[in-house]
């Protein structure tokens, strides 16, 4: 049960691009492909509650 | 095939595999049934082989499936793109305000071009201003200039972002404030987690979560329930001893959880509140004390779930879930050695979910953390 929760959520974090790209490979096994930040980041402001907007 | 393609790196986590790709410094999760295929491909001298190989496990399009993995092999090791500052030149007359700040018998200034762009960093350091004429070893300029924000450390440029992208500024500053405070350059850092870290005084536990789940307003209840703040925010972890290191900002929260900290935080409303922008809320940054350590060993990773009127309770999660949430908003260092010490790193560290909405019920369940951490 649990195995399969974990499976259905990385499904749904890339469904559009696995589905589209790689949608052969989705049938056989769950995969997930992670980037991360390529520079140091703080959080973000809100949407439109910058210190700039 | 493919085999220039393989992964840089393969780690075990229960349920799943860890695979690090070296060009793009991308982290795959990938179920157990994923990576057979992926190995048969890999170990295959050409096509034929590989369809020889799988045809006795009844799996359709098998030809298909080659070109996908090829595909998402080269996904995996498209070269990332370093950006080269080195031919930009500093503007001179742009420190008009000059502010100097203490931590950890480190002194450093920064010079800002205008109260605006002090508001960038100043708010979260306020409480590591000191009154001096003296000459800090690190200076920092920050400046606007075309709306773009410049950040130089000893005159050397760190980094340019277009100013709506100020986090990220925030995020190089706070980088090499690390460097400064702890005396360690920027290489020897294996990255900088999207989370907020607590200490008991000997470990730590580190909170992730995306915004609005209520990370900073966890760690601020801990923090005046006895607990010590090492990081809010930002946490980073050093290469030489897998510590997590604090971060000295001062926490920062958000008008929705004033009512809730309020009362339980000493001198409330004396810490400074930030108007950032006069739609949105206001955001308040309370200076906790100074941990009795600069670093801590780091054994839990807690992926927090702010949930109104739901059951407090911790449940183990897979590193899949884990990772979705940790690796997009971290930085991780590209280096090899870096990325096998961080996989080696995780392996040892117990991964949960806390869901909370009652106060005292979550210090009580993360003090059991702890307790059974020094225990083991």
């Amino acid at each position: 049960m649990k195995e399969e929760k974990n499976t259905n959520k990385i499904t749904r974090k890339d469904a559009i691009k696995k589905m589209g790209k790689y949608a052969a490979l989705t049938a056989v096994g769950t995969f997930m492909i992670l980037n991360p930040q390529k520079a140091q980041a703080q959080s973000p402001p809100d949407p439109g509650g910058g210190l700039f907007d | 095939m493919d085999n220039l393609l393989a992964p840089t790196y393969e780690y075990s986590f229960g349920d799943y595999w860890v695979l690090w790709f070296e060009p793009s410094n991308c982290y795959n999760v990938v179920d157990h049934q994923f990576k057979s295929i992926l190995d048969y491909y890999l170990q295959s001298k050409d096509l034929p082989d590989f369809l020889n190989a799988l045809s006795q496990k009844n799996i359709k399009d098998l030809k298909i499936i080659a070109q996908d993995l090829h595909n998402y092999l080269k996904e995996c090791n498209r070269t990332a793109n370093v950006k080269d500052f080195s031919t930009t030149k500093k503007t001179n007359n742009k420190r008009h305000i000059k502010t100097t700040y203490r931590y950890n018998n480190q002194t450093f200034t920064v010079y800002f071009d205008s109260s605006l762009v002090k508001k960038v960093i100043h708010a979260a350091i306020a409480h590591l201003e000191i009154a001096t004429t003296n000459s800090a070893d690190t200076v920092f300029d920050i400046y606007l200039e075309n709306d773009d924000l410049f950040l130089y450390k000893n005159d050397k440029l760190l980094t340019t972002v277009p100013k709506q992208a100020y986090h990220k500024l925030q995020g190089k500053f706070m980088m090499h404030l690390f460097c400064t405070i702890h005396n360690k350059p920027e290489n020897e850092w294996i990255g900088t987690f999207h989370g907020s870290t607590v200490s008991d005084g000997s470990s730590s536990v580190l909170f992730i979560g995306v915004s609005g789940k209520g990370k900073s307003t966890l760690c601020a209840l801990l923090a005046t329930q006895g607990f010590e703040l090492v990081a809010d925010d930002v946490s980073p972890l050093a290469a030489n001893d897998l510590n997590i290191y604090t971060n000295p900002a001062a926490l920062s929260v958000k008008e929705g959880s004033f009512d809730i900290l309020s009362p339980l935080v000493d001198g409330f409303e004396s810490f400074e509140t930030l108007k950032v922008n006069p739609s949105k809320g206001r955001i308040k940054y309370i200076p906790f004390p100074k941990p009795t350590q600069n670093k801590y060993t780091c054994q839990n990773i807690i992926l927090v779930n702010y949930k109104k009127n739901a059951v407090t309770e911790l449940e183990s999660i897979s590193v899949a879930q884990l990772m979705e949430t940790l690796i997009p908003d971290t930085w991780l260092s590209p280096n090899p050695a870096h990325a096998k010490s961080f996989l080696e790193w995780l392996q040892n560290v117990n991964m949960y979910e806390l869901t909370y909405s009652d106060t005292a019920q979550v210090t009580n369940l993360v003090t059991d953390i702890f307790t059974d951490n020094s225990t083991t």
